[in-house]
């Protein structure tokens, strides 16, 4: 099988429509922006305060110029920056179109848990919690399982980012859509039956027509 | 330091190891909530409504106002004695422009200090006045290259 984090992040990048603002979490969803076709133009905001996040360029490092998780990147043409209140209203104020992040756990019913593991792990939630509830479309890219155990719950264990804000989750094994009756599966990866699936998911599904994923 | 209100401490790590040994608390703060407490307190808002957070732990021990069909969380103003900020350029007057991503919280932490010392880059003679960021009224002293200059 593919690298599962490029399945996923190539999965994800056909969500993208062309003129969409979107936000990508640090880890995996960064990895979306590498296959998004050339001619789309996506405008990528940064919660520290930009919108037209270009790639990481060797060449061109300047401290002052990083994502919001630090890393040094450039500026595409017609890119902008302003300061944290204004990146914000952007997001709270429903004008970013899709959000990709990961998460710890999804759930039945859309919520999800991405920034706390008690008494283990405690960094804090940045920015996450205004950009799952703030934007119009919100899509987990995580891997299917934690080394075998579901991220996908009948009900997250862990302290929510947010409550019911999750659209999409997109696994190197499926594509799952959050609907008001519970999560559908609408593709799987061609060597995975749907079966195998179910396995590894905690959650019920609600299978009807289930295409494959392109990979 | 006795408490600490952030919104994440994962890339430090000493602020980490000091909550954990229970020398400091730590009061965790979605970044756009805590941007706007802040903001609040500079343009004399006695705080602001905002749905991040409800139906998480972020809401326990705070009121849930329903306006609209919609729940929201009445997060306080957040006032400082001292702000410590980076500009980019600062004019004699403590006029600031800032450079790029590094502009983040520094123009709302301005407004929400008793006392705002600024480091800046450079000082210039003149800045373009449609590019001032944050007017001089805001800062009380800078510093640059190490140097201290008082702006009263």
């Amino acid at each position: 099988m593919m690298n599962p984090k490029e399945i996923i992040a190539k999965r994800v990048a056909k969500e993208l429509k062309p003129g969409n603002l979107v936000n990508l979490g640090i880890g995996l969803p960064t990895l979306v922006a590498n296959e998004i076709p050339s001619d789309f133009e996506i405008y990528f905001q940064s919660e520290n305060g930009l919108i037209g996040l270009g790639p990481y360029d060797a060449s061109n490092i300047d401290q002052d110029l990083t994502n919001a998780g630090g890393q040094p990147v450039t500026l595409m043409p017609h890119g902008m920056y302003f300061d944290s209140s204004l990146s914000f209203s952007i997001i709270r104020g429903g004008h970013v179109d899709v959000t990709v992040l990961g998460a710890l756990e999804v759930d039945s019913e859309g919520s999800l848990a991405s920034w706390i593991v008690p008494g283990k792990m405690v960094p804090g939630m940045g920015g996450a919690m205004d950009l799952v509830t703030g934007s119009k479309k919100v899509i987990i890219a995580m891997t299917h399982t934690n080394k075998g155990i579901p991220k996908i719950k009948k009900q997250c264990s862990l302290p929510l980012t947010a409550y019911h804000q999750v659209d999409l989750i997109v696994t190197e094994l499926a594509v799952i859509e959050v609907k008001k009756d519970g999560l559908h599966l609408i593709e799987r990866h061609p060597d995975i039956s749907i079966e195998d699936i179910i396995k590894q998911t905690e959650a019920n599904l609600i299978i009807a027509d289930v295409k494959l994923m392109e990979v | 330091m006795d408490t600490l209100i952030a919104s994440h401490i994962g890339l430090n790590p000493e602020a980490g190891e000091k909550m954990g040994a229970g020398i400091m608390k730590v009061k965790l703060v979605p970044q756009g909530t805590l941007v706007e407490q802040i903001r609040a307190y500079g343009a004399g808002l006695g705080g602001i409504l905002t749905p991040t957070g409800t139906h998480t732990i972020v809401e326990e021990g705070k009121q849930v106002i329903h306006l609209n069909d919609l729940d929201y969380l009445l997060e306080e103003a957040i006032g400082a004695d001292l702000a410590l900020i980076k500009a980019h350029q600062t004019d004699h007057l403590g006029n600031l422009t800032y450079s790029k991503t590094a502009r983040n919280f520094n123009p709302m932490m301005a407004t929400s200090a008793n006392i705002t010392v600024c480091e800046a880059t450079h000082l210039v003679d003149e800045i373009d006045p449609e590019i001032v960021i944050t007017p001089h009224i805001f800062v009380d002293h800078f510093v640059i290259g190490g140097k201290t200059h008082d702006e009263s």
